[in-house]
């Protein structure tokens, strides 16, 4: 890879996961104003509820400086992650600087800087938000890291580059496609969407941990949550479903665009549809759902 | 930087968010305001949603004649909110006290705890004259009382 594809690939990741996603998270809106026979806000609400809080006064409610920087952190994480995903083509544009694992490390860090904030603003429902967003974590990150196991033991790398040519080159297996469903099965709680939003819970603790939050800080933690949809659903669209890739940069770039929209729809429409679950039953489901995966893994190391 | 600060301002009037906080309320303005949220009146299509904790909201929606008990809460209340923030009285009892404005345990309007922006009368005000209030706020539509000049108050 070249530096010009290499700079190009860079600026379409960063544009696509952090610019685009208030123009998908205002898509989600209308939607689910459709489903509720609304006519709902304008698609570019988002970007205008963004800009709006980047301009209000920031209320320093706590001195404990976590409280001050960790809003930023998960912005900057989630755009570093972004770089490991191959959008433009096969590869991503950081393919030769990290794999899988620095990945999931990335992708840890947003959850971990939320905790923090929440953790650090002295708020009991923070507290509780804090509480449930730790062991939501904890238990659907494994079925991620699973799933993508499972695709390092049958390309034989551990770089998400060689994962996605070796699955587009010879096509699904039956591990791969165990952990396809899986990844699918879980997105509502990587997401963070209804029937998994317990953390944030918005009629039940208030938004908990973004309660003690206003100004630049609730921006950015509001954008990353936005950021952190579109990279899931890109993770699931351009490494679990890596079909159809071209040639053309732009082109590959449009396909990648027109599947995450998909996957969004059908995410608000189960989301739209949807009760939010408990805590119990959250974890439940998630611990049965890894379980499940961890057979994709067995069933890779067999071969098949 | 001075730019920024513009288009933020702008953006203001696109999203206003709004925090219901009730005084001692007797609920009629409280149900009339969830009435907003409905799909018959939609007012997430301005760009407007009730948020659940002060710090995340434009506007305090404040209901019900101040009792003695919550005066403090008011005050707390408005200064949790950031900068910039209006401050909307909902009802005949949060804009002069209603028929408790003589009440012993009640205060009166809340403009004698905290400056207020905007008053929409009413007991309970419907649903049309909130939006409408709330229209006339974000400038969309445009007042329809004359201003206070000098004929009207019998000068030539």
């Amino acid at each position: 890879m070249n530096f010009t594809s290499l700079f190009l690939s860079v600026m379409v990741n960063i544009f696509v996961v952090l610019l685009l996603s208030p123009l998908f998270d205002g898509f989600t809106r209308k939607v689910r104003a459709l489903i509720q026979s609304r006519v709902g806000p304008p698609p570019l609400q988002s970007y205008y509820d963004i800009l709006k809080l980047m301009g209000k006064e920031d209320l320093k409610s706590t001195i404990n400086p976590l409280f001050r920087f960790s809003p930023y952190l998960s912005v900057i994480s989630i755009a570093m992650a972004s770089l490991l995903i191959p959008v433009t083509g096969l590869n991503p544009p950081f393919n030769f600087f990290g794999d899988i694992f620095l990945f999931i490390y990335i992708i840890t860090v947003v959850g971990i800087a939320i905790i923090i904030t929440a953790s650090a603003s002295e708020n009991p429902f923070a507290y509780v938000g804090a509480s449930r967003k730790m062991m939501l974590h904890l238990s659907v990150e494994p079925i991620l890291a699973i799933a993508l196991i499972t695709g390092a033991i049958n390309a034989g790398s551990f770089k998400i580059g060689d994962i996605v040519s070796w699955y587009h080159l010879s096509g699904p297996n039956v591990s791969m496609l165990l952990a396809t469903v899986c990844v699918f099965l879980s997105l509502q709680a990587l997401i963070g969407k209804i029937p998994f939003d317990i953390s944030e819970a918005e009629q039940e603790i208030a938004e908990g941990v973004l309660i003690e939050l206003s100004g630049p800080k609730y921006a950015c933690l509001k954008w990353a949550n936005m950021a952190r949809q579109v990279l899931f659903c890109l993770v699931f669209s351009q490494i679990f479903i890596p079909w159809p890739i071209t040639d053309s940069l732009i082109l590959n770039t449009l396909i990648a665009l027109f599947k995450v929209t998909i996957i969004i729809f059908i995410s608000t429409l189960i989301e739209s549809l949807n009760p939010r679950l408990r805590i119990d039953q959250a974890l439940k489901y998630n611990l049965t759902l890894a379980g499940f995966s961890l057979t994709a893994i067995f069933l890779a190391l067999l071969g098949v | 930087m001075s730019f920024l600060k513009k288009i933020a301002q702008n953006m203001l009037k696109k999203s206003i968010w709004i925090f219901h906080v009730n005084t001692g309320a007797c609920n009629g303005c409280d149900i009339e305001l969830l009435d907003i949220l409905t799909p018959y009146y939609d007012i997430e299509r301005f760009g407007m949603k009730a948020v659940s904790s002060p710090r995340h909201a434009d506007a305090l929606v404040i209901s019900g004649p101040v009792t003695r008990p919550t005066v403090d809460f008011v005050k707390s209340v408005y200064e949790a909110t950031p900068e910039p923030k209006i401050v909307i009285a909902l009802g005949s009892c949060a804009t002069a006290g209603g028929i408790w404005f003589d009440s012993y345990n009640v205060v009166g309007g809340v403009d004698k705890i905290i400056p207020v922006n905007l008053y929409i009368p009413g007991c309970p005000p419907r649903p049309e004259a909130i939006l409408f209030g709330i229209a006339q706020a974000m400038g969309i539509s445009k007042k329809k009382i004359k201003p206070l000049i000098s004929e009207q108050i019998g000068y030539q």
